[in-house]
């Protein structure tokens, strides 16, 4: 194995490393999103009115984005990419409501549809990353 | 006419990564190119930033959204930078990692630096894709069994 390799990593400045780590969590993000709204980058550029190479340069890990870049890419597809702790903490004060049901009682079967809703505290609903159950 | 073989170079849990070393030479080729940046301020940055990516890579997988094409080879992407490290992805756990330079031009057959890097990388592509087409090379539990030593032209 490679000691030289090991000692440069061992070597690499701990702000290189976060900038690093953020551009990757940023992209993996982007990408989940993507993936989950059933879209492609080509999708995201032709909402940006980016080229789709323009992205494609983005999306691999050491992109230093503006945070005017990350607004906009949050405003076209809809959902955030950040999370700050703060935020993070808002967010896990809401509460679980089942909106609806149904049984269907000649077959015995019970089918539950149910669209589970967060609620936040203020009684406004948040839906981010919500499955039909 | 030069022979190499491509070696392990550095294994994780899901990733291997593998690197060219030309017989009768003493460090492989990523090697070569880490001894030859590591102490290079210029590009302290941009070279810090690859060792650290190459990291990356090994613990999440080598996403084919990460790389760079490069003809038949990838290069590794530090956006702003002219330092260029070339390797080819054989899969998302197996990368071969060779070496680079400074880029100086918008086409690496311009950069004398990068070329020879460049050429010998799509060399290794060409070379490993057809092994494992002809299956003299497999990829068993995502490591490469088989021919590894492949001669390089002079004239390549």
């Amino acid at each position: 194995m490679s000691k030289i390799f090991d000692k440069a990593l061992s070597n690499v400045p701990q702000d290189i490393k976060n900038y690093i780590d953020h551009s990757f969590d940023l992209v993996d993000q982007i990408h989940e999103i993507l993936e989950s709204q059933g879209k492609t980058q080509r999708e995201l550029a032709t909402m940006l009115g980016k080229k789709e190479s323009e992205i494609s340069k983005w999306m691999r890990g050491t992109h230093n984005f503006t945070l005017k870049s990350i607004a906009k890419i949050e405003s076209a597809l809809g959902e955030s990419i950040i999370l700050t702790p703060a935020k993070a903490k808002e967010l896990s004060t809401t509460k679980m409501v089942v909106v609806s049901a149904t049984i269907n009682r000649k077959s015995g079967y019970q089918s539950h549809e149910s669209a589970i809703w967060k609620e936040n505290t203020d009684g406004s609903p948040y839906k981010r990353g919500l499955k039909t159950a | 006419m030069k022979r190499y073989k491509i070696t392990l170079f550095k294994h994780y849990s899901n990733v291997r990564l593998y690197t060219v070393h030309y017989d009768g030479n003493n460090a492989n080729e990523t090697d070569s190119f880490i001894a030859r940046f590591s102490e290079d301020s210029t590009y302290a940055k941009d070279f810090n930033k690859i060792i650290y990516w190459i990291d990356k890579m090994g613990k999440n997988g080598a996403l084919e959204r990460y790389f760079r094409n490069e003809d038949y080879a990838v290069a590794l992407p530090v956006e702003t930078s002219k330092l260029r490290l070339y390797c080819y992805r054989i899969s998302e756990n197996i990368i071969v990692l060779g070496n680079g330079g400074i880029k100086t031009s918008k086409k690496a057959k311009d950069s004398s630096d990068c070329y020879p890097h460049f050429k010998l990388m799509n060399h290794v592509a060409k070379k490993v894709y057809w092994a494992l087409k002809e299956q003299k090379l497999e990829l068993v539990n995502d490591k490469l069994v088989g021919k590894l030593t492949f001669n390089y032209p002079d004239n390549e």
